[in-house]
């Protein structure tokens, strides 16, 4: 495209190419500032999990490897009692340490089961920290009420892969209450975007005083590239002042 | 204490806390280097803000010890309506119907789930 020299010869001094980079720059960052929350929070929670498993199976290793000795100790007579005691424990004591899928659990208990759990709860603390920083700067961006709903959906998220990688029972509740919860989210997303919509229409006294200045720049770009290009640049401004309007009611 | 004092106690610290570090947020700078930018993360909305972020699950956890999980569940839920609300009335940012309604669904939802 001839586009992109145009713009970076610095053509029209304040608005548009450095507006719409900033518009776009703005829109990315905040897609991936979403995304790397989710995935700290989701983290942050797996490795909660996975710390407390390792606690659980160590424990219940603890106590078969007792039951095994006690059992041996008592002698030839009570074998069968002594493969009871090994079950149960296992079973009754090991909690949601025993419902893990199988190779899980092998990788988590063996003998580097300590540092494991050192690990996986300094991970934690390390996920919490980071999904902290990252949500201060995901503030920066995004209306409150906005952001603060949409972190909601990591109760989903954390649902869906306890119940794939945990095995953990999925209840119809939670069945309910996650859909529930992902309605509830797109009913803020949806008033949040009609309300940018409004702001749109409703924007023209304040859209109306910059376009002299684009209706100008625009006629010596618009010599070779089309219309598209004077599309692009269009819609975000008018987005940009309200956005900009918002913001400064905001704050 | 009882403990839904306790645990709206913990609702209204949440929503307290969330608001204040919208305030502090929005003050950060990133365009003028790292030091500036320390310095403007150094700021007192956001630090009170965070402080009563991190006294809430406490405050939870204090709860949980006397009423049922899915209890104190549910209110929690209802930070996600005391946040939109707040950030309406003492932040000024704009909310439709939409936005209440959503909340309230999650609370909603909140409340199905440990059922």
């Amino acid at each position: 495209m001839k586009a992109t020299p145009k713009h970076s010869s610095g053509y029209s001094s304040h608005y548009s190419p450095r507006h719409f980079s900033s518009r776009s720059y703005k829109k990315t960052t905040v897609a991936l500032l979403l995304l790397l929350s989710y995935i700290c929070l989701t983290a942050g929670q797996v490795s909660a999990k996975l710390a407390g498993s390792v606690m659980q199976l160590e424990e219940a290793s603890k106590t078969t490897a007792i039951d095994q000795g006690t059992g041996n100790g008592a002698g030839g007579g009570a074998v069968n009692g002594t493969g009871g005691g090994i079950d149960t424990p296992a079973e009754t004591g090991n909690g949601a340490g025993s419902r893990l899928p199988a190779r899980l659990r092998d990788a988590l208990s063996g003998p580097k089961a300590a540092s494991l759990a050192i690990t996986f709860a300094l991970g934690t603390y390390v996920f919490f920290l980071l999904r902290g920083l990252l949500w201060v700067f995901l503030l920066r961006k995004l209306k409150l009420v906005l952001a603060y709903p949409l972190m909601s959906i990591g109760y989903v998220l954390v649902l869906g892969i306890s119940f794939l990688f945990f095995n953990e029972t999925l209840t119809v509740g939670k069945m309910v209450g996650a859909l529930l919860l992902m309605t509830g989210v797109s009913l803020v997303s949806y008033g949040e975007v009609r309300q940018k919509k409004a702001a749109e229409k409703s924007a023209p006294p304040a859209a109306e005083a910059k376009p002299p200045l684009t209706a100008e720049a625009k006629p010596p770009l618009a010599g070779e590239t089309a219309t598209p290009q004077s599309v692009d640049t269009n819609t975000p401004q008018s987005v940009d002042t309200t956005a900009r309007k918002t913001e400064k009611g905001e704050s | 204490m009882n403990p839904y004092v306790a645990l709206l106690f913990m609702v209204m610290l949440n929503t307290i806390g969330q608001l204040l570090v919208k305030r502090g947020a929005v003050r950060i700078d990133i365009h003028l280097g790292t030091a500036h930018l320390l310095r403007s993360m150094l700021n007192w909305p956001l630090a009170l803000g965070g402080l009563s972020v991190i006294a809430g699950p406490v405050l939870y956890m204090y709860a949980l010890t006397k009423v049922e999980l899915s209890v104190g569940y549910s209110f929690s839920g209802l930070t996600y309506l005391m946040v939109v609300l707040g950030g309406h009335l003492l932040l000024k940012e704009r909310i439709t119907l939409y936005h209440v309604l959503g909340t309230l669904t999650i609370l909603g939802a909140l409340m199905v789930w440990n059922m």
